[in-house]
């Protein structure tokens, strides 16, 4: 990056981006930091292989728990959240076509947009389910409180679906903050046509959430 | 410094992530389109749609038509969809379609790794009493969390019966279900009459003991003592808006209700007060059948398991006026 050449002083600075010396081509580079994050997006589906192999393992020991837990889910706020989830990822999708077009604009609305689900998804996630659930007592473990369970294993239930949930709405926090990061150096110029490497690979990790929530929402609503 | 060759535009240009196609060299990376990320998007969605759909047509047909399908139809049908559609967002928005095939194995071989690792869990759950009859089922009976401190060696959801039980014993608590059951008395009152009217005051009546029978203002608002003449002013106050709003006929059936109400008398009501048949009640509400329970306190069954419908409406009335604080439980 020390040997820009000068008549590139006045060109943007995704114009300017060179990639790093150690490779032989900008392709090259990206293709290497799309392979490194899809092995640690391996990593982040084996995270949540472990919660879904404890679902299917309490699933298996305690049926009866299971289907009392998810008939006390309302199906159409997993279903609103899976629509909001599913159009982020679209809006995302559509940021890094338009970052490739060079319609910078209309990349940086996209990515607003995206971020505007994603505080959608954690707002109904928040105010329609663990609040109101939370405070009735369908809580995880030993927390659980709620007098007309009938069946003894419902407190694993809660346990499954809150740390299932809850390790996905970390994931949604942490891919808005990326998002937020390459939103805000997008308007520094940082993204256009020959470089947007980061803008694809925030989009794989936004991309995953939603994968988590497209198993996550029937196993939890609509499987009982 | 060889990589700083001049962007010159038919011809090779290392800085371009994807400008190699036009000499065929680096054909990886192309650009998908909005028509296909659209496409994609509304297919999704349709999917998202068929699988609901599917959940609650059994649903149905089991309310409808009394057949309970095989536990299985509902999984594999759900699982499938959620496949197709990871498939779909993983070929498309994620690109692996057009991408270098070498992150394709890699997930490839994530998922034949999960695989590995919910078959053997399967092959050891499923196959415990092939050999030994008496190893079928949890090898220690267990999950209930009996071992917790706050459960006291029982299950934990016992524990939490017992908790609300003693609840429902306190006196203020105790006055709040009587008046339930007054407003209940007067609701089942006005339906005998069957005039608009009575149905427009029963409505008001049935909303003060639908909020009183709520798990979320029994535990988490705290209730106060008086509830009989509270609920009682609430209701002339009601009366007073329907007749601002030239609807006295309403409000003179609601005033008459909340006279009633008003004239309970605490003590008498207290010695036939039962503490099992209002957890009944309150399950039964709980579980989603509103007003169908009948009035004072008469147990309804707590056996039917339908979906609930207060989910919604019960959610919206966290931001609405009646909210208060939630106070961390208790």
């Amino acid at each position: 990056m020390s040997s820009i050449p000068s008549q590139n002083a006045s060109k943007p600075l995704w114009a300017r981006y060179t990639h790093a010396s150690h490779f032989r081509t900008a392709a090259e580079e990206f293709d290497a930091c799309k392979l490194g994050f899809w092995l640690f997006l391996t990593t982040e589906v084996l995270l949540f292989g472990g919660i879904f192999c404890a679902y299917f393992i309490f699933r298996t020991l305690y049926p009866g728990a299971w289907k009392e837990g998810s008939q006390l889910l309302d199906w159409r706020f997993g279903g609103l959240n899976t629509a909001v989830l599913l159009i982020s990822s679209y809006t995302m999708a559509a940021s890094i076509y338009c970052f490739q077009k060079g319609y910078t604009r209309r990349a940086q609305w996209n990515l607003i947009i995206t971020l505007i689900c994603g505080a959608a998804f954690l707002f109904i996630k928040l105010a329609y389910e663990y609040i109101p659930k939370w405070s009735v007592g369908k809580r995880p473990g030993a927390l659980f409180d709620y007098p007309f369970a009938a069946d003894p294993h419902l407190p694993l239930w809660w346990s499954v679906y809150y740390s299932g949930t809850a390790i996905h709405a970390a994931h949604v926090i942490i891919g808005m903050v990326l998002i937020a990061r390459v939103l805000y150096r997008s308007y520094k110029g940082h993204y256009g046509p020959t470089h947007y490497t980061m803008v694809e690979i925030t989009g794989l990790y936004w991309h995953l959430v939603d994968l988590i929530w497209i198993f996550l929402f029937p196993l939890l609503y609509l499987i009982h | 410094m060889a990589h700083h060759a001049p962007a010159a535009s038919d011809h090779f240009d290392e800085t371009d992530p994807h400008g190699h196609s036009k000499h065929g060299q680096h054909e990886s990376h192309v650009i998908v389109g909005p028509f296909i990320l659209r496409t994609i998007l509304v297919v999704l969605l349709l999917f998202t749609a068929l699988t609901v759909g599917i959940a609650q047509l059994e649903i149905a047909i089991q309310n409808w038509f009394g057949i309970y399908l095989p536990w299985w139809v509902n999984v594999v049908g759900a699982m499938s969809i959620a496949t197709i559609k990871s498939i779909l967002v993983m070929a498309y928005f994620m690109q692996l379609k057009y991408d270098n095939p070498i992150n394709t194995v890699a997930m490839l071989f994530c998922f034949f790794a999960l695989g590995l690792f919910l078959l053997f869990t399967g092959l050891d759950l499923f196959t415990r009493d092939k050999i030994y009859d008496y190893k079928a089922g949890p090898v220690v009976a267990g999950g209930t969390g009996a071992g917790v401190v706050s459960a006291g060696g029982k299950p934990i959801v016992e524990a939490s019966k017992d908790r609300f039980l003693v609840k429902l014993a306190e006196p203020d608590v105790r006055e709040a279900m009587i008046t339930v059951n007054a407003l209940r008395h007067e609701v089942h009152e006005l339906g005998k009459l069957g005039t608009d009217a009575a149905r427009q005051a029963a409505a008001v009546i049935s909303a003060r003991a639908d909020y009183l029978s709520d798990l979320k203002t029994i535990i988490v608002k705290q209730i106060e003592p008086g509830e009989l003449a509270r609920s009682a002013k609430h209701l002339r106050d009601r009366a007073a808006e329907l007749r601002a709003g030239a609807a006295s006929p309403a409000a003179d059936l609601l005033e008459k209700a909340a006279q009633h109400v008003a004239g309970v008398n605490l003590a008498e009501a207290a010695a036939s007060y039962s503490i099992d048949a209002t957890f009944a009640t309150l399950a039964s509400f709980a579980h989603g059948d509103h007003g169908q329970h009948a009035h004072s306190g008469e147990a309804a069954s707590t056996s039917d398991r339908s979906r609930p419908r207060a989910g919604l409406t019960d959610a919206l009335e966290v931001f609405g006026p009646a909210a208060a604080k939630p106070q961390g439980g208790h």
